[in-house]
């Protein structure tokens, strides 16, 4: 898991490598379902530990790797090679995603708030990052 | 005739020994420390043989290793695993340093020692017990103290004033040095060793702090600051290059001067 999301997931993206990414970890699914821990220990087990850190970072790893693929823009830390221009039209918005026992991946999405929670600062539009 | 008994637990026997599965070129010896309190037995030693063509650099790679392919019980503490945490502060070869600053080829030839933090109580294998040294910490209040209300900026200090802080910030509380002083062995519920009394020092040369009479009113007593002879044992070993035994004279040098 760890090497596809190094490899699959970085911060420069791909159509064809996504896919590829997210084929590899639902091929994942059913090893992590098998993992077992081989220390019953109840004192500094760090076998329970690692596993405990492995089931939830299965979860994000799924939705990350869904919601990079249908993210059709580049935007901060996600670049999409086939798509370099930020879109606020279509994708001004968070991405909202379920994961299920199968690992398939439902997605939504919700608006951003545009306006300061507070008035001490003046809420600007959103714009590029150019510097 | 006097009898002696020695403290349970401080046999400690012969354990394990995990080969390699297939033979290799470069194989490393690790004898470690196992204890484990749920299992009522004495500690032992386990022998594993790391395959080096198939681990990093770092005696923590080795642990790593060991922890995911060779054996998941055995315990230590981890985290940034770059020297910036003090988590795998450990006894290797005899020295107390971090796990993931030590190369395993500036080791020893043949088999290597590892073991917990000497002269503390275990809590599993490499695990110390270290919340006596956190109490002392807590005792020197490591916080910046002053009557003067809060600027609207942050408090100045002139580049002479930071300076005096450099080789005390830098301290990453892994407890390699007190661990490896005797006089903190031997009184180590009364004397601060040396890691606590050189973040003592921290606040005590810092320009900001206005409680420096009362901060040395708490080591006015011939223990906490006292019990320093001078081993020096603290400076040898400390991972960062820091040197502890150089503040605590210059707090006996403040304390000599205030009176």
């Amino acid at each position: 898991m760890q090497e596809v999301m190094q490899s699959n997931f970085s911060v420069f993206r791909r159509e064809d490598t996504l896919k590829e990414g997210v084929d590899k970890l639902t091929e994942l699914r059913d090893p992590l379902e098998r993992v077992t821990v081989d220390d019953d220990s109840l004192l500094w087990n760090m076998a329970l530990v690692s596993t405990l850190e492995l089931v939830n970072l299965a979860d994000q790893a799924v939705v990350i790797a869904h919601s990079a693929l249908a993210r059709t823009e580049s935007r901060g830390a996600h670049a999409r090679e086939d798509y370099h221009q930020r879109d606020d039209t279509n994708w001004l918005k968070h991405t909202i995603a379920w994961k299920d026992e199968d690992w398939n991946v439902t997605l939504a999405d919700r608006p951003v708030h545009l306006r300061a929670l507070s008035n001490d600062v003046q809420s600007f539009p959103p714009a590029e990052r150019t510097h | 005739m006097s009898e002696f008994t020695l403290p349970a637990n401080s046999k400690v026997g012969e354990g394990k020994h995990w080969a390699v599965p297939q033979p290799t070129k470069h194989v490393k010896s690790f004898r470690i420390y196992r204890w484990d309190p749920a299992k009522n037995a004495n500690p032992t030693m386990d022998t594993f043989d790391i395959d080096r063509d198939h681990c990093g650099p770092m005696v923590l790679d080795a642990l790593v290793k060991i922890n995911d392919q060779i054996d998941p019980t055995l315990s230590y503490r981890r985290s940034c695993r770059e020297g910036v945490c003090g988590s795998c502060a450990m006894n290797i070869d005899g020295v107390n340093t971090l796990a993931c600053l030590t190369s395993i080829d500036s080791l020893k030839k043949g088999t290597s020692r590892i073991t917990p933090l000497p002269h503390l109580q275990v809590l599993k294998d490499l695990v110390a017990d270290l919340t006596g040294l956190y109490a002392q910490y807590a005792l020197i209040e490591p916080w910046l103290q002053t009557d003067q209300p809060p600027p609207d900026r942050e408090r100045r200090q002139s580049p002479e004033e930071r300076a005096k802080l450099d080789g005390a910030w830098e301290c990453i509380l892994c407890f390699c040095c007190s661990t490896s002083c005797p006089s903190y062995w031997w009184n180590q519920d009364r004397y601060l060793g040396p890691s606590v009394l050189l973040q003592s020092h921290r606040w005590l040369v810092d320009s900001r702090d206005q409680r420096t009479g009362e901060r040395l009113d708490r080591l006015e007593d011939p223990f906490r600051l006292y019990r320093c002879h001078t081993i020096m044992n603290c400076t040898n070993t400390c991972p960062k290059g820091l040197n502890p035994a150089h503040a605590i004279s210059d707090t006996k040098r403040m304390m000599t001067e205030r009176d």
